[in-house]
């Protein structure tokens, strides 16, 4: 945009006030003007006014001086009366001839032609008169009477004729007097138009030049404020606001460049961001990995420590059985069959600890026994422990009902005691001393460790800080146990012992046993008593189970199993089938697997529920998935329809036979 | 393009506003004619003569008589005349009262006033539009006072009558001022006025006149007086001489079979035996009008004809006639005028020598 012709606002200023002042100067120069005019006018009336009664005067004074003259005539005879009867009748023609010339109205100008022919006719008889008086030749009264005559009409026209001069007069000072007042009103309307004029040219001055910048000034900054940064204000204002324009677009700009230095900034701090959450994750999963690792190399010994009890056993009582078929049963129940039932049922409870440590969690913070937890989380580490020759006592722990979440409780205890063993597996022996001080509103856990103890304690919560060798440990398993203690409300806490060794606080607030019931009946898993024999019965009347299995093994156990209940078993290995047997067959009990080919145990049993809905009551699932939430959905309102693999015969048996029943 | 019929209406739009303006502009210039007598003939003739020879413009010709000089009936005549449309100039009145009673009307108007005859001095001052084709009476005082001494040099009572107005009143003043007291003693001094012609009146002033014995009677009035005193005087005074102002020019007017005028002089300023010319044109004169002319009735034609010069000229308003007659003699050539070159002074005056005629016996002449 040109810069020509743009100018400071002082320059502006200055230039509205001088023309106002020019403005004003000329208004009251018109006005004097106007005034002197109508004074001038006023004046040359009175001056017209009093010249012309001065003149009416000269002439009725030589008149009356001519009229006297001759009647001084008539009683003196004297050669200086004529002459000054002509130095009067001179007087008054003079005044006549100032008549003549001035501007008369053809009315007027009659009547002076009228008064002079008069004065004519007068002086023509008065000198007539006065000739005959000094030459005795007649009498000159007649004469004189014509003088005399004359004057009175002269006078008559001369008052006429002023009279006429008055009005005319007196017209004239009335349209001077309303000229004055239409000028008054004229100039009262210039004064007014004047100020007017100004008000709105200020005014508009003002909008112009200082209230639209500022205003543009206005809407620029709302429009930074609302973020548009690309907003300019217009620089073709006077000086002062152009470098206040210039400084704001010079500001948004500024802001403009380093928003988007920021918003680039930003996007790499956001895609920073995100390859350290991608890095993080990938060290959750890693540091899992890692515990899952670690986890199942100890429980792959825990079980295959029973599995090869159960296995050598199982070998040795097929080789006695060959070869000593004799073998009292006693002997063989004792020497074979019992250990290998013992380390069966330690194998079932290890899987069963292994399914509550995986077990899905709604991850709602509640009641959780904490004594439970404890326990999954030993017996999953309980055989790494003895390898490493560390002793984990945790006998002062009382069954206690804590605030927390099952699962996580459960990685905080796996995560305490997988540090205590990694610090004291080294030396191949120590301690892990797990206590509890409980009061009314609180619980405290003590892991006390007699390690080396920790080299920082202020710093193991925080993410990543490890002191372990690379590849080791990935730094995120303290910093997921003081978030977990933080999300139940407790909170966790380090600390060297005096005497050697670490120490992590657990605080939990403390619930109602009464809250934890349901808890401890729905993860209850103790072994059963079993020292009556299995279940054996007679029926009274030939009853047809149905078995959905779709393993062959099981089918068979399951047939075995309910021979002992003296009962017809028909085995459909998928539901389909199952379908078809139940279309061509009464049912007593229907025992069915979940997770099967095809359709699953759930959807048999919906089935079921909407065609043969009398038939629910006696269905039974025997799965090894019962934490499954498809499962616990269905059971909620049986929950003794469920017996969970591996199962026990006799609990088996017993389920089945209060079926029947 | 416009339709037919929007055509013929805008086409008859515009004839109607050209006709409109040929209205407009075919307002003619006048000429206005306020005299009395034989001048009134004497501006016919020139407009006659005008037509005639090819000159005379296209303007409409307003004549009036004006019945006596009487400065009331000029003021009425002036008024009527400025009232008609294209009014430029006036050529009048019959004397110097009622031209400058009139002279106030024109100038107001704006209307050149041309006054053949009037002398009176006063006239010099009426106003810009207001010419003369005469001298001012001031030098025609001193002519008369020259023409007194010269025919009396050892001195002589004088015998003095005039008409009390604006001429005889100035031309009065002029002789007396011009005039030698002591060796012109003023015996009779007579005032009268235009309109009183009783004869008691006439025979007072001839039994005065009578009474002192003038040697010389100076007449400063008009013609038509005159003839009405000049029998008195006559009887009074003999074969007094009787030497009249430029008034008496239009005696013809005033002429009668006693030949009561025979051996008056007069001061004229047209010398009507000077040239081929104006004996032609006399002839012209008597012979149309049947009336002797008189040096008046020349100055009436030259009047005419300069101002009819001036309006074939392109002067068609008074401010431009006034402008013509002040380059004549200037500008351009002065007008040539049976009476001689016009031109006018600054004051409106045109410069002419006085001449003193004495008026020949009407009997010899019939």
């Amino acid at each position: 945009m040109s810069t020509a012709g743009r100018r400071s606002l002082r320059r502006r200023v200055l230039t509205l006030g001088g023309v106002v002042a020019l403005v004003t100067a000329l208004a009251l120069a018109a006005l004097l003007y106007l005034g002197s005019r109508q004074q001038a006018a006023m004046t040359a009336s009175t001056s017209a006014v009093i010249n012309e009664q001065r003149i009416a005067d000269d002439i009725i004074r030589g008149v009356m001086r001519q009229l006297a003259v001759v009647s001084i005539s008539t009683t003196q005879q004297d050669s200086s009366l004529q002459l000054q009867f002509h130095e009067a009748g001179a007087a008054v023609y003079a005044g006549l001839r100032q008549y003549l010339f001035l501007s008369l109205s053809i009315p007027e100008r009659l009547l002076i032609e009228r008064v002079k022919e008069e004065h004519q006719r007068l002086e023509v008889s008065a000198e007539r008169a006065m000739r005959l008086l000094r030459s005795n030749d007649a009498s000159p009264v007649q004469v004189r009477a014509e003088a005399v005559g004359h004057a009175v009409s002269l006078l008559d026209a001369l008052d006429a004729f002023l009279r006429i001069r008055e009005n005319a007069v007196a017209e004239l000072l009335q349209e001077q007097s309303r000229v004055l007042r239409f000028s008054s009103l004229a100039a009262a309307l210039l004064v007014a138009g004047f100020a007017v004029g100004a008000t709105l040219l200020t005014a508009g001055f003002l909008q112009r030049r200082v209230v639209a910048p500022l205003d543009a000034l206005r809407l620029a900054t709302a429009q930074i404020g609302l973020g548009n940064l690309d907003v300019r204000v217009p620089v073709a204002y006077d000086d002062e606001f152009r470098s206040f324009a210039d400084g704001f677009n010079d500001m948004s700009s500024s802001l403009a460049q380093t928003r988007a230095d920021l918003e680039r900034r930003n996007a790499s701090l956001s895609e920073a961001l995100e390859q350290v959450r991608t890095a993080q994750h990938e060290l959750v999963q890693s540091e899992k990995l890692g515990a899952i690792g670690r986890m199942t190399a100890g429980l792959a010994h825990e079980l295959n420590n029973p599995l090869a009890t159960v296995l050598g056993y199982s070998e040795l009582l097929s080789v006695v059985l060959h070869d000593h078929p004799d073998t009292p049963a006693a002997e063989l129940q004792s020497a074979y069959v019992e250990p290998i039932l013992q380390e069966a049922r330690r194998s079932r409870l290890l899987v069963r600890s292994l399914l509550q440590f995986a077990r899905r969690s709604d991850a709602e913070v509640g009641p959780v026994r904490l004594l439970d937890a404890l326990h999954i989380a030993i017996d999953l580490r309980k055989f790494a422990f003895d390898q490493a020759g560390v002793r984990l006592d945790t006998r002062d722990v009382p069954d206690v009902v804590v605030i927390a979440e099952r699962q996580r409780l459960q990685a905080v205890f796996l995560n305490l005691m997988n540090n205590a063993l990694d610090v004291m597996a080294a030396r191949g022996h120590g301690t892990l001393t797990v206590r509890a001080l409980v009061t009314e509103t609180s619980v405290e856990l003590l892991f006390d460790d007699d390690g080396p103890g920790l080299v920082e304690p202020a710093r193991v919560f925080e993410a990543f800080y490890t002191t372990k060798g690379v590849g080791e440990g990935t730094g995120l398993g303290l910093a997921l146990v003081a978030r977990f203690m933080e999300s139940f409300g407790g909170g966790v806490a380090a600390e060297n012992l005096p005497l050697g060794g670490a120490r992590f606080v657990l605080n939990f607030t403390r619930a109602k046993p009464d809250a934890a019931e349901a808890e401890r009946e729905g993860t209850s898993y103790k072994t059963p008593a079993h020292a009556s024999p299995l279940p054996l019965r007679q029926a009274s009347r030939r009853q047809l189970v149905l078995v959905v299995e779709d393993e062959a093994p099981l089918q068979r156990l399951h047939r075995t199993l309910l021979a002992r209940l003296d009962v017809d078993v028909c085995l459909a290995d998928a539901v389909a089938p199952a379908k078809e047997m139940l279309a061509a067959h009464s049912f007593d009990v229907i025992i069915s697997d979940v997770r099967m080919p095809g359709e699953s145990g759930i959807d048999f049993y919906r089935w079921i529920s909407e065609t043969r809905p009398e038939l629910t009551s006696r269905f039974l699932f025997v799965t090894g998935d019962a934490e499954a939430p498809d499962v616990i959905e269905v059971m909620l309102g049986r929950p003794d329809a469920l017996l969970r693999k591996p199962f026990d015969a006799r609990e088996y048996l017993s389920r089945v036979a209060q079926l029947l029943a | 393009m416009l339709k037919p019929r929007r055509r013929e209406v805008f086409a008859g739009v515009a004839l109607l506003l050209a006709a409109l303006g040929a209205c407009a502009t075919a307002d003619r210039p006048a000429l206005g004619v306020a005299l009395s007598g034989s001048s009134v003939d004497a501006a016919r003739m020139a407009i006659l003569d005008a037509a005639s020879d090819g000159t005379l413009p296209p303007l409409d010709t307003l004549i009036r008589y004006e019945s006596g000089g009487e400065a009331s009936l000029a003021i009425r005549l002036a008024r009527d005349l400025v009232a008609a449309p294209g009014l430029v100039a006036v050529v009048g009145h019959s004397n110097s009262a009622s031209s400058l009673a009139a002279a106030q009307v024109y100038n107001e108007a704006h209307v050149l006033q041309l006054a053949p005859t009037s002398t009176a001095v006063l006239y010099s001052r009426a106003g810009a539009y207001s010419f003369r084709m005469v001298p001012p009476d001031d030098q025609q005082g001193k002519f008369l006072a020259e023409t007194v001494s010269l025919r009396f040099p050892e001195g002589a009572r004088v015998a003095l009558f005039y008409v009390n107005d604006d001429y005889g009143r100035g031309l009065r003043a002029s002789v007396l001022d011009a005039l030698n007291e002591d060796s012109y003693p003023l015996l009779l001094d007579v005032p009268h006025v235009e309109t009183d012609v009783r004869l008691e009146v006439i025979e007072q002033a001839a039994r005065e006149a009578s009474h002192v014995r003038p040697d010389v009677v100076l007449w400063l009035s008009r013609s038509r007086l005159l003839s009405a005193y000049l029998p008195a005087l006559r009887a009074a005074l003999g074969n007094t001489p009787i030497i009249a102002g430029d008034a008496v020019s239009t005696w013809p007017q005033h002429s009668y079979a006693d030949d009561r005028w025979a051996g008056v002089q007069h001061v004229d300023f047209v010398d009507l035996d000077a040239n081929d010319a104006l004996r032609a044109f006399s002839r012209r004169f008597e012979a149309r009008y049947g009336t002797r002319m008189s040096g008046a009735d020349v100055l009436t034609y030259d009047a005419v004809r300069v101002l009819l010069a001036g309006i074939g000229s392109g002067a068609t308003t008074g401010e431009q006639l006034r402008e013509y007659l002040g380059s004549l003699g200037r500008a351009r050539p002065a007008f040539n005028g049976l009476s001689g070159p016009i031109a006018f002074t600054d004051r409106g005056d045109v410069v002419r020598k006085h001449l003193l005629v004495t008026i020949p016996s009407q009997r010899r002449q019939l």
